[in-house]
């Protein structure tokens, strides 16, 4: 999660927009943790990831002159991250697209209800993180965005280019899986993870 | 669409708790200094780009060349055409008359550049001077 307020985020965009290299940096400081996570999760590579987040940086900083200020601006950096790796990596706009062709007629109005409300809460997140580690990339991306860095529906389909009701689908989907695994896990079928989960075992993927 | 909306049901629960909590990759060494210095040198070099003045000026210099190669063929025929027509004081008489009329031509046609320069420093709207000033920063 990044640290700045939105008030000081846009400051920060417009002193840039006037030339204000430092400005940049405060913003690249800000968010270079989760582009470069972004860009990680969608091509499972950390050099891929590291160019594709320093290009991102900077076609950011050459289009930042016609950025409106009509999105946020993390939004609008996202959807540069995400377009780069679309060009990486083709199989993952398609993947994402994919998602559309499940049917929403079957995603549940009741409540979501917790299951496992007694087990303990290390237990849980440590396999829930192995769980999300294993969820194909479209539908981590979308839950990443969605939960980590609480982007609106709208503003997810912004940044990943892709329509509203695919983003409601994967997230759907993601959460459905995950619900399961936690099922599994309280049933003992699913062992839970002796270490926390890996913060992604990045270099062999 | 049967609307499933999570906030309607002010769902934090434990799998939005393991994703907010889902620990993501550290950010290898020096990746912002690497980014900064790509952008520190992008803009120090004014990157080449067209802009309406330039289209304006080229547009200019190529209609001055051919006025100017229209007009030298004119002070050719133009001796042809005026004693057709009787005007034989019109015709230069030696080589210094063709030669005025030739600076004359050319200082006129310069005089014309230097004004339309001038007009458009003076009428060209600020934004270009900003991303000059920036792009040389």
């Amino acid at each position: 999660m990044n640290s700045l307020e939105q008030a000081q985020e846009e400051q920060l965009v417009r002193q840039a927009q006037a030339g204000d290299t430092e400005a940049f940096a405060a913003l690249v400081a800000a968010h270079q943790h989760f582009c470069y996570n972004l860009a990680l999760q969608s091509l499972a590579d950390t050099r891929e990831a590291e160019d594709v987040t320093q290009e991102a940086f900077l076609r950011a900083w050459l289009a930042l002159p016609r950025f409106r200020h009509q999105a946020r601006f993390r939004t609008w950096l996202y959807r540069i991250v995400t377009n780069l790796c679309y060009t990486h990596l083709p199989r993952l706009r398609r993947n994402l697209e994919a998602l559309a062709e499940d049917e929403l007629a079957d995603v549940p109005s009741e409540p979501f209800d917790n299951p496992l409300a007694n087990l303990q809460v290390e237990e849980r997140r440590a396999c829930l993180h192995a769980q999300i580690d294993r969820l194909p990339e479209s539908q981590r991306l979308i839950v990443l965005l969605r939960y980590r860095e609480e982007l609106s529906y709208e503003e997810i389909a912004d940044a990943l280019d892709i329509p509203l009701g695919t983003v409601k689908i994967g997230l759907f989907r993601a959460r459905q899986r995950l619900r399961a695994a936690l099922l599994e896990f309280e049933n003992g079928c699913l062992p839970t993870p002796a270490v926390p989960a890996p913060a992604g075992d990045w270099s062999g993927r | 669409m049967n609307g499933w909306d999570e906030s309607k049901h002010g769902e934090v629960d434990a799998i939005a708790d393991a994703i907010r909590t889902y620990p993501l990759a550290p950010v290898p060494t020096g990746l912002a200094p690497a980014i900064m210095s790509r952008i520190r040198n992008t803009a120090q070099t004014p990157r080449f780009e067209l802009q309406w003045i330039d289209l304006a000026l080229g547009l200019f210099g190529a209609s001055m060349t051919g006025l100017a190669w229209l007009a030298w063929r004119w002070l050719h025929t133009f001796p042809d055409w005026a004693n057709g027509l009787g005007l034989d004081a019109l015709i230069p008489q030696d080589s210094l008359d063709i030669a005025l009329g030739v600076i004359g031509i050319v200082g006129g046609l310069f005089a014309l550049g230097v004004c339309l320069v001038v007009a458009l420093v003076v009428l060209m709207p600020p934004r270009p001077f900003i991303r000059l000033e920036r792009a040389t920063r």
